[in-house]
């Protein structure tokens, strides 16, 4: 069972790129919510006390502190969907691509210890554990672990 | 049936998930596309898949194209949603593709297998009945790097492959060395405790003596287990020498007692110098802590205090003096108006 | 809900140190843009005015204005359970009648939480009106708290005498007189041990020695003092509290004839 990512790297780049907000809140909705722009957008504002970079707004009532997350290097940020989950063949559809995103907190200035930099980490992570290893250096720790092997017995 | 396995496809998927059958649009998702990935040249399009993923022990999403594999990783928090141009996404998880080591995948089944016999990659393919492993081990699975954690033999055609501990122990330990030197680079802070929620990790201070070998290595260890099996987790914890967190704890609280012991020493000494000073012992003795218990008594046990019973409670030897002091100086509210 | 959070407990024990023996109860004034406190002491001679600002805080918030009236000997006495390296948080709920400080050790193994009952404490504010100081002198906070120290030891009161010369302390007693003379440093090498006169007019003032010592206790806040006099208006001393305020002393001047 698989599901066919219905696009290909020439048409990432046709795309305009999309606006995206990450809200530190739980919608039980989806789709058309209005205009984004004067009511969410027109109130961001760039706050220095906060540190730079950090823009505030609010969302029903509620303070946010956000910050402009770029996508991390290597990797391009695309939105998908799917068309038709009852076909046999699944697919996901592009939706648009994006470049960078506003990572909004309640409450707290966005910083390393957020979930999502946290999250980041994994990225680098998962680099080093897929380098793969040369024989050499597997031949240099297996006789090193047999030399300390022998000198604790 | 396709709908059965959609949700499989996402544990815990929102509870919007449900009434998908009546919309024509299912919920929009964020990926972070690698561009390694769509820069493979081919027709061949990308494509999600479930490998067997011996970390969760169940099988988990990948994404591959032609013949690479990675995985698809999920940043999600309890409380996200997106807002994209001008609509609500309820699903505010990012899915990140990140590189995987297909040797990880295979580890498993080699472990299954081969440890008493060797075999080739399509026999043990006939004896999982899942096709997705058959389609993962002769597709994705690159008979070379399997060298690193098993004992190759050709005969002809086929290649036949055994499980070999010392080889996989000391390849395991190369990765995390090469994990713990990421997180160096990235200063992930790594030192042992919990963290109270509202806590935030300080950006300037990394001490750079608070973090230890040990607890990178352990980081590292953690990372690395979470694409093995328990049991080879448990083996490799005890090759690179990692000790429990729980014995650490032991050591740390040890080192901790010595310190105290000095600094009681040393506030013994300051109390010394104190008293010796002139001070006579009983006003130190008043001062310190029995007048102090006294007006700590007035404050903790009747709230709202009105100022008139403070007035009369019996000055400390201190008060005395500032009030001795004062004599002859004019009053402050004299120079300042109430506002 | 207030809440703010300082990096290190040691600089709330300083600040608790250098007002607790001058005032047994202070009102904390949280706002959004920081904490004020501003008192008198028992004997109304002298003010405390501490301002802490929202920015130097780790963590700042601060959702209705809120005063909250502290006993502050027991304040103190909750600050002494924490390490000096310890993360300190203060949280108050809208309209509670207590506070509560919370305690992280740096490695985070260890969280400490205590509740303190809040006051209702009737204090007036004062307004302290803008004034043209007729000195300023700026010298090192250490050797402020000496001179205090030493002269103490003769008299009741001290004598700060500024003219285009120097700063003069004198002070005279049964024992006889004693008098330090600073001049303003010639070369400023270390700004944290120089003596910085800034006069417009002479000015001879005479205050209360004990009060003098009980303001240096705000000496391991700061490396440097601010005294700034001017005739018949109080001594203001000034420690500023690195990156997130400062602590100000008023001193009503003793009446003349006294000394005489």
């Amino acid at each position: 069972m698989s599901i066919t990512l219905d696009f290909d790297a020439k048409q990432l780049d046709n795309k305009r790129p999309l606006q995206l907000h990450c809200l530190p809140a739980k919608i039980d909705g989806n789709g058309e919510c209005g205009n984004v722009d004067k009511f969410f957008n027109n109130y961001t504002r760039e706050s220095s006390e906060y540190g730079s970079g950090i823009l505030t707004n609010s969302l029903r009532g509620y303070p946010l502190l956000g910050k402009r997350e770029p996508v991390p290097k290597g990797f391009k940020g695309v939105v998908v969907q799917e068309t038709d989950p009852h076909q046999e063949q699944r697919q996901l559809r592009l939706t648009g691509t994006f470049e960078d995103f506003t990572y909004w907190n309640y409450d707290k200035v966005p910083s390393k210890g957020d979930a999502y930099q946290q999250a980041l980490i994994m990225l680098d992570v998962a680099d080093a554990l897929a380098t793969p290893v040369s024989e050499e250096q597997l031949e240099e720790e297996l006789k090193r672990y047999q030399q300390a092997k022998k000198e604790n017995a | 049936m396709v709908k059965s396995a959609t949700r499989s496809a996402k544990p815990k998927v929102d509870p919007d998930a449900a009434p998908q059958q009546q919309k024509v649009c299912s919920i929009k998702k964020v990926f972070y596309i690698s561009e390694k990935l769509l820069n493979i040249e081919g027709d061949q399009r990308m494509c999600l898949e479930r490998f067997y993923h011996p970390g969760k022990g169940q099988p988990a999403l990948f994404i591959t194209q032609d013949r690479e594999v990675m995985e698809v990783l999920e940043y999600a928090e309890p409380r996200r949603s997106w807002l994209l141009n001008n609509e609500v996404c309820s699903n505010g998880r990012t899915y990140m593709t990140t590189p995987i080591d297909p040797t990880f995948l295979a580890l498993y089944h080699l472990r299954k297998h081969c440890t008493q016999r060797a075999m080739s990659l399509d026999s043990i393919s006939v004896d999982e009945a899942n096709g997705s492993t058959n389609r993962l081990l002769t597709k994705f699975i690159n008979a070379e790097s399997l060298k690193c954690v098993a004992d190759v033999k050709t005969s002809g055609e086929l290649i036949f492959y055994k499980y070999n501990k010392d080889r996989t122990l000391a390849w395991l330990a190369l990765k995390t060395r090469q994990v713990v030197s990421v997180l160096k680079a990235k200063q992930v802070h790594c030192g042992l405790g919990a963290k109270s929620q509202n806590y935030v990790r300080s950006e300037k201070i990394v001490d750079e003596n608070d973090v230890k070998e040990t607890d990178y290595m352990r980081m590292a260890c953690d990372y690395v287990g979470r694409y093995l099996d328990a049991g080879l987790h448990d083996e490799l914890t005890r090759y690179l020498e990692i000790p429990s967190e729980i014995q650490a704890l032991v050591e740390e609280s040890a080192t901790a007692k010595k310190r105290k012991s000095q600094q009681g020493q040393a506030t013994a000494n300051s109390k010394k110098i104190k008293l010796a000073n002139g001070e006579d012992v009983g006003t130190q003795l008043r001062n310190s802590s029995l007048l102090d218990s006294d007006d700590n008594k007035e404050s903790i046990t009747s709230p709202p205090i009105t100022p008139a019973p403070l007035k009369e409670r019996s000055l400390t030897a201190k008060e005395k003096s500032l009030a001795k002091g004062a004599k002859g100086s004019k009053s402050i509210a004299s120079f300042f108006k109430v506002k | 809900m207030f809440e703010a959070r300082l990096g290190q407990a040691t600089t709330l024990k300083k600040i608790l140190d250098a007002i607790k023996d001058l005032l047994n109860e202070g009102t904390f004034d949280c706002s959004d843009s920081g904490i004020q406190l501003q008192a008198m002491d028992n004997s109304h001679v002298s003010l405390v005015s501490l301002t802490l600002r929202s920015d130097g805080f780790d963590k700042f918030r601060c959702d209705r204005n809120l005063s909250m009236g502290m006993n502050l000997g027991s304040m103190a006495k909750i600050l002494k359970c924490a390490n000096n390296e310890d993360n300190v948080t203060m949280k108050a709920q809208d309209n509670a009648d207590t506070v509560t400080i919370m305690f992280e050790s740096a490695n985070q193994e260890k969280v400490s939480d205590y509740e303190m009952k809040l006051m209702n404490l009737d204090q007036e504010h004062l307004g302290i009106p803008e004034t043209e100081y007729s000195c300023v002198v700026r010298m090192p906070a250490i050797e402020f708290a000496r001179i205090c120290r030493d002269l103490a030891q003769f008299s009741e009161s001290v004598v700060i005498c500024c003219t285009k010369e120097g700063v003069k302390f004198s002070a005279s007693g049964d024992v006889g007189t004693a008098n330090i003379k600073l001049a303003q440093t010639g070369s400023v090498d270390k700004e944290e041990e120089a003596v910085i006169i800034d006069m417009q007019e002479p000015v001879t003032l005479t205050f209360a020695c004990r009060y003098l010592n009980a303001f240096t206790k705000a000496t391991p806040l700061s490396t440097q003092v601010q005294l700034s006099m001017c005739a018949d208006v109080p001594l203001v001393v000034e420690y500023a509290i690195k990156d997130l305020g400062h602590i100000r002393y008023y001193l009503a001047p003793k009446i003349e004839d006294n000394e005489t």
